[in-house]
């Protein structure tokens, strides 16, 4: 489903020199499969992930979704794209302060193929009974917690239920057991609607439960050995 | 934190929002701008009134001064001279007059002294007190009057005075160096015995200026009271100051009245410019809190950047104002010219300044002390890390929807108590109504977007949607926008209409007041506009009446009579004058009545505020103080006619028994049934000479030149309202372009998590600024209406003229389009450039 070869992003720096961001980095996310990413601050994973959101050129190297490139679109496919292929979760947490969390979660929707509102929440009510949003579902978005939030993001990038997901720390914002829901949630969303699953995380939780675990270092994708990586993984403790 | 620290702080800071900075310092400095422009251009006037009588007085104490524009036998000079306490006396002698070179013209007062005047130290005479100045056959001529004249040194004017031209050389033209704010003034200097051979009052003088024993003052006085008799009258020297103020009262209190509407508008343009940072703000003060700062540190911090900012954008908006009060807002003295040589000079009084540098550096520390006191209040530490919580003090506030609405209910009742009982206070009427405006804008906007959410879902896009949810949470930034369009437009309407329904109010007195006859004969000059500049009749009556067309004349008199401190238009026309009372201008009295006792004789017709100062009663008698006192009774009380120290009429009879003179002011020319007025008006002029000093106008032309004196009197009030909506565009484009601005990083993430195009987005951020803009914009129209109303009660009050009671809805619709259209038109700009933020922006922490 996502085919990354050989990517190249490098940043000139103020003093002259050159960060490697990715030096020729490669991995494959097919459908139905669940990878986790590992990697520390500065390791080029948010870069990975903002050239497969079509946000930003690599200096080299591709990016394909499902066998077309996403490189260098034009804006209205990118648009496109983001809708329809792509389900994308930025830790950012950004909500339309205004709406309820069930009109949050349903723009991507009545952005793209669905024009009635009805129709939008009717179609994103799973998704947040799902992720245990359901009695918070007519709240303003803003009088969500911060988890409650990361939750109503998850449901929203998945909302058009498209066949690539990217997540930036899903769980970052989650204490152990609803880290391990929202997870399992990914693994079966992968497993039985064949949705490709890309988690960049630190969250140690998550090699339980992708089929792939990556780690990215200086630039390098390599595989996750437990113990050797243990530094890229943090535990959450949170009440 | 010491200085140093905040300074490098604030430095910082600004590196990360210089846009958002920029626009709310834009913001601030229109507001100022506005405050210092419309104040230096209010009190230009009174100040270039003060130089001319300061400069020509110099040390003088006292004056003998004429009632009779004719003025007296200068051989009482030497009477006064003799008077024991005396040190000095200087004659005067000045008179209008209208000054030609070739086709362009300018009304003048000459001013005739000599070198005893110089010696006494006024500035505009201080260089002639050589004994050689008395044989100046020549005249000086102010900077100002030498360029309309476009005459300098060694050339030549025409000079049309008392019914006589004489051509006169120019002996030098004196600058601001010289004259200071009096070089713009309407004036023309020359020696008193050449003033007295051009005019024919040889050996007369209005003025003679008394420089006396300090210990002695009233012993002096009382001589100079003997001397004078009953035909003159003792004054002190700076008396013609007292009258300005009197005579520029009405317009300086309703100008006044404008300023300090358009002040309160400055402010509140400057406070809302920082209001729409609040959310930065709050961002800052929630990230010091988690940083571990005190509360001490946070508040010096957040105060450091108020002044730095209300600082920066006060200077910026003290030179602005400064371009606009000398290029777009001068100071135009308009009818006030009439009876002074006031002119268009530009005084900046350091108090200005300094109110207007407070006044956006009070609105910077005001604003920036709101998001510290709601952040105290509703926004923990954690909150730095959440966007939206930042905004949360606006959310929680519009759940209140009655409390702000009891609010401005009240403040509405209170703002009616003044309309009805104390018009005169309107500037606090002005203040409660605004007040109830800003409280029913947030219950308003609540009520729109409701409406709004029902209905977005009938409409097949995700623009609606986000520009409603936007709306929703009704932030301090959107309300600030809001609030900054709703003063923008209240401004504009009330002030707008007020000026109009004053003109209107006017406009049937102009028509009244020239429509007596079907020609006017009169001396050149715009200052004669109301027809007060002596001339004698004998020879143009005759020349007139032979003209083809004319049926009959008759002779009009009437000049200017100082009665306490007022400057009091005196109206004469002949006993067969149509109408001699405009109809429409009587107040109290029957107007047959009292037409057919003004044609009798013995009575008059006086100006409401005059009896009441003089406490004249109708049907009894009062003495008046003509330069012959006449003991008339009062037949009917009028308005002021437009003139706002207030007239009087009598016919033209008692006024020549008054004034002790055969002089008239001007001929009325009646036309045959068969004449045409254009016409005969020709074969008027050719009659007299085509170079004769008179102007010859038909009723419409008289009415006309009526017409535009006073609309150039009210120009400033429109120059108010123009300014306050160029300010509004300016300050509403500027507050809604920083919060456009601010979105970027969420425009970001809506681009790369939901696929929203930038064009979408675009539709989103303008429908969401329509909204915000309608709102204000329709609000303000509405309480703009109201205000008008206020202003009307009040103008009518402390000016006395006449004023027309609409309600001026086209003026409100027009400003409410204009502000809205054009504030759009603005920030689509800054609405497509963020629109257009690169989609990795949301990756940015």
């Amino acid at each position: 489903m996502l085919e990354v070869r050989d990517l190249v992003k490098h940043y000139p720096t103020p003093g002259g020199e050159t960060v490697r961001a990715l030096d020729g980095v490669s991995l494959n996310v097919a459908a139905g499969e669940f990878v986790a990413l590992y990697g520390p601050s500065g390791s080029g994973k948010t870069t990975l992930l903002t050239i497969v959101a079509a946000a930003l050129v690599p200096d080299a190297g591709d990016v394909r979704v499902d066998s077309r490139s996403v490189i260098g679109l034009p804006e209205r496919e990118v648009s496109l794209y983001r809708q329809r292929e792509l389900g994308l979760m930025l830790p950012t947490h950004n909500v339309i302060a205004g709406l309820t969390a069930i009109d949050n979660a349903s723009l991507k929707l009545l952005a793209g193929s669905v024009s009635k509102r009805a129709e939008a929440r009717r179609r994103v009510e799973p998704l947040l009974r799902r992720l245990g949003l359901a009695a918070r579902a007519q709240h303003r978005a803003t009088d969500l917690s911060l988890g409650e939030r990361q939750r109503l993001m998850l449901a929203a990038a998945l909302s058009t239920d498209p066949p690539l997901l990217v997540a930036d720390e899903p769980t970052g914002s989650l204490d152990t057991a609803r880290s391990r829901d929202v997870l399992a949630f990914l693994r079966e969303r992968s497993h039985e609607r064949g949705t490709a699953v890309l988690v960049a995380t630190h969250d140690p939780q998550a090699t339980a439960f992708a089929d792939t675990v990556y780690t990215l270092r200086d630039g390098l994708v390599g595989a996750f050995d437990r113990e050797r990586d243990a530094d890229l993984t943090t535990t959450l403790h949170r009440s | 934190m010491s200085l140093r620290n905040l300074w490098w702080f604030y430095r910082e800071r600004l590196r990360a929002r210089r846009v958002q900075e920029l626009f709310a310092l834009v913001g601030i400095a229109v507001g100022v701008a506005l405050l210092f422009a419309v104040q230096t251009a209010n009190q230009s006037l009174s100040a270039s009134a003060s130089q001319l009588t300061e400069g020509l007085t110099g040390s003088a104490q006292l004056q003998l001064k004429a009632r009779d524009p004719r003025g007296f036998p200068g051989t009482l000079l030497r009477e006064v001279e003799a008077i024991d306490g005396v040190d000095a006396a200087a004659p005067v002698l000045e008179f209008p007059a209208n000054a030609v070179n070739g086709q362009r013209e300018q009304s003048v007062t000459v001013l005739a002294a000599d070198p005893r005047l110089a010696r006494m130290g006024g500035r505009l005479v201080r260089d002639y007190t050589d004994d050689r100045f008395s044989d100046l056959e020549a005249v000086v001529l102010p900077s100002g009057v030498a360029q309309s004249l476009d005459v300098g040194f060694g050339g030549w004017v025409t000079l049309q005075a008392a019914g006589r031209a004489e051509r006169v050389p120019v002996a030098t033209v004196a600058g601001q160096e010289l004259l200071g704010a009096v070089a713009e003034s309407p004036l023309l200097i020359t020696s008193l015995p050449y003033a007295q051979k051009i005019t024919g009052l040889r050996g007369r003088v209005t003025r003679i200026y008394v420089t006396a024993d300090p210990s002695r003052i009233s012993e002096v006085t009382g001589a100079l009271e003997k001397i004078a008799g009953d035909q003159i009258d003792v004054r002190g020297a700076d008396f013609d100051a007292a009258v300005f103020a009197n005579l520029a009262m009405p317009n300086d209190n309703s100008t006044s009245l404008f300023a300090g509407i358009s002040a309160l508008v400055g402010f509140l343009f400057a406070f809302n410019a920082m209001l729409v940072m609040a959310r930065e703000r709050r961002r800052t003060i929630a990230e010091m809190r988690l940083a571990g700062y005190r509360s001490r540190t946070v508040v010096q911090v957040m105060l450091f950047d108020a002044v730095v900012l209300g600082t920066a954008a006060s200077v910026l908006g003290v030179v602005l104002g400064a371009a606009l009060s000398r290029f777009a807002f001068q100071p135009d003295p308009g009818y006030l010219a009439i009876a002074f040589p006031v002119g268009a000079g530009r005084v900046i009084e350091p108090l200005t300044v300094a109110l207007a540098f407070g006044c956006g550096l009070l609105a910077a520390v005001a604003a920036a002390m709101v998001p510290l006191i709601g952040a105290y209040r509703s926004v923990g530490p954690m909150d730095a890390i959440r966007d939206d919580a930042l905004d949360r003090g606006g959310r929680n506030a519009q759940r209140s929807f009655w409390a702000p609405a009891a609010g401005a209910a009240v403040c509405l009742a209170a703002t009616t108590a003044v309309l009805v009982l104390a018009p005169e206070a309107a500037l606090a009427g002005m203040a409660t109504l605004i007040a109830a405006m800003l409280l029913i804008l947030r219950p308003a906007l609540g009520i729109v977007v409701a409406s709004l959410n029902q209905i977005r879902s009938r409409v097949r896009s995700v623009v609606p949607t986000i520009a409603v949810g936007e709306l929703m949470s009704a932030s301090t930034r959107s309300l600030a926008i809001v609030a900054i369009a709703a003063i923008a437009v209240f401004g504009t309407t009330a002030i707008e209409g007020a000026r109009g329904d004053l003109q209107r109010g006017l406009d049937p007195n102009a028509r009244e007041l020239a429509d007596t006859t079907d020609l006017w004969v009169s001396a050149r000059g715009a200052s004669n506009l109301l027809a007060t500049t002596p001339f004698d009749a004998e020879g143009v009556a005759r020349r007139v009446e032979s003209a083809p067309g004319v049926s009959s004349v008759s002779l009009y008199r009437g000049s200017f009579l100082d009665t306490g401190d007022r400057r009091m238009l005196v109206i004469a026309p002949p006993r067969d004058s149509r109408t001699p009372i405009p109809p429409t201008q009587l107040l109290h009295g029957d107007l047959a009545q009292a037409t057919a006792r003004v044609r009798a004789g013995g009575w008059a017709v006086a100006s409401e505020a005059i009896v009441r100062e003089q406490g004249w009663k109708l049907g009894e008698p009062f003495r008046l103080e003509s330069p012959h006192p006449l003991t008339l009774r009062l037949a009917g009380i009028s308005t002021n006619f437009g003139w706002s120290p207030g007239a009087l009429v009598i016919n033209a009879d008692d006024y020549r028994a008054g004034w002790g003179s055969d002089a008239v002011s001007a001929v009325q020319v009646a036309l045959a049934p068969s004449a045409a007025a254009a016409v005969a008006q020709r074969a008027v002029v050719m009659a007299l000479g085509d170079s004769a000093p008179f102007q010859v106008q038909t009723a419409a032309q008289r009415e006309q030149s009526f017409r535009t004196t006073t609309r150039a009197g009210l120009a400033r009030l429109q120059q108010i309202a123009a300014l306050l909506i160029g300010a509004a565009a300016l300050a509403v484009a500027a507050a809604t372009a920083a919060m456009i601005w601010q979105r970027r990083r969420q425009l970001a993430d809506h681009k790369l998590s939901n696929g929203i195009s930038a064009k979408s987005l675009w539709k989103a951020l303008l429908l969401e600024c329509t909204v915000l803009l309608g709102v204000g914009a329709t609000v303000g129209a509405a309480f703009g209406l109201y205000g008008q109303q206020l202003l009307d009660r009040a103008l009518g009050t402390v000016t006395g003229f006449p004023v027309e009671h609409t309600i001026g809805i086209p003026a409100a619709l027009a400003s409410l389009v204009l502000v809205t259209v054009i504030t759009l038109l603005i920030a689509a700009v800054p609405g497509w450039l963020a629109a257009r933020v690169p989609a990795a922006a949301a990756f940015d922490q």
